[in-house]
């Protein structure tokens, strides 16, 4: 068969099996098609993109969740943990001196004037009170966790100590005016 | 419709505008519509596949063509797949033929029809045909695909296919002979 047979055939094929015209309508049928699919296909967008926030801010969530345990095993953690927990320690050991002393103090300062007492006592709170911010000024320094623990117990032993003198102090006054 | 023009509907698709994804209909689905008529001789399920074909497209910008003839031919052979998809839920089947059943010694199709000249003869001869012949031999001539193409579309071996195509030939002429 020759190119010109072929053509010929083909031409007789297409006129024997013709093409009749598209349905009516179908240019607006298409046009209607288009906008379902597209609006579909916005719609799963938006559910796609919706899911991928939602599964995002779970994961943040069980991150923040989960952060502060995971966290605890690092080394700085460790070392922030045991130094927090030393002070606290610390503190509480110490107040628990000084408010013991402070009691003393109170006690002892009884036959005092009032106005004497009063000027005594604000002092002594001062005394119980003012290591607390020296602490956190030490915490705050960008020095060793053992040299924080060292000056922190420093001082409250130095206000301890005054403390113990000032009780030391009256108990002597009152068994000497008990003596006499 | 210039190149330069097609590069514009082509844009204009990517960027979902509606008026160029129309223009683009208005180019491509009349030659759809034709390729999927010839195979399943119904108005109404050829402008569905042709539809189909335009609305896949559109919904996967990454099959757009900036070559208006590579698109043509891609859209031409997607519609001419899901004509065939459409045969076979009619229950059209095309087998793995032996080579040994094609007749050697058949008449040249060409030379009997182009000789009578008969165009209402060979309609009511096409007419007649089975489905099956009749798809195999329109991808064949109408749709100028070769033994290779209509071998991969159709999912059987070429030596099958030419085969296929020698009874489709032979029935048409026995059709068109004694209508």
């Amino acid at each position: 068969m020759n190119n010109n047979d072929n053509t010929v055939l083909k031409q007789m094929m297409e006129q024997a099996w013709p093409i009749p015209p598209q349905p009516a309508g179908s240019r607006e049928r298409f046009a209607q098609r288009l906008a379902q699919t597209q609006h579909a296909k916005r719609r799963h967008r938006f559910f796609a993109w919706a899911s991928a926030i939602g599964i995002a801010a779970s994961l943040v969530m069980a991150l923040l969740i989960i952060r502060p345990q995971s966290g605890a095993e690092t080394k700085e953690n460790v070392i922030s943990q045991n130094i927090s927990a030393s002070i606290a320690e610390l503190k509480g050991y110490y107040k628990a001196q000084m408010w013991s002393e402070r009691e003393y103090i109170l006690e002892l300062s009884k036959d005092m004037k009032p106005e004497m007492q009063a000027k005594l006592m604000a002092e002594v709170t001062q005394l119980t009170e003012n290591p607390d911010s020296v602490a956190l000024t030490i915490l705050s320094e960008d020095i060793d966790d053992d040299r924080k623990i060292y000056y922190i117990t420093s001082v409250y032993m130095a206000h301890l100590r005054s403390l113990q003198y000032i009780h030391q102090m009256l108990a002597e006054n009152k068994m000497a005016s008990d003596k006499q | 419709m210039k190149e330069l023009d097609y590069r514009e509907i082509i844009l204009g698709c990517r960027n979902g505008r509606h008026g160029a994804q129309l223009a683009f209909y208005d180019l491509f689905s009349p030659t759809l519509y034709a390729s999927a008529f010839r195979l399943l001789n119904n108005e109404w399920e050829a402008e569905e596949v042709a539809q189909e074909v335009l609305l896949k497209v559109f919904t996967d910008n990454s099959l757009m063509n900036d070559t208006q003839d590579e698109m043509l031919r891609m859209l031409r052979r997607m519609a001419i797949n899901l004509s065939i998809d459409h045969l076979r839920q009619r229950k059209v089947i095309w087998e793995e033929w032996d080579d040994r059943l094609m007749d050697q010694s058949q008449e040249s199709i060409e030379q009997v029809i182009i000789r009578q000249e008969d165009v209402e003869q060979l309609h009511t001869a096409i007419a007649m045909m089975s489905e099956k012949d009749r798809s195999i031999l329109l991808l064949s001539i109408a749709e100028e695909l070769t033994t290779e193409e209509i071998s991969q579309i159709l999912g059987i071996r070429p030596s099958s296919v030419r085969s296929q195509l020698s009874r489709a030939r032979q029935r048409l002429i026995k059709l068109y002979r004694y209508e």
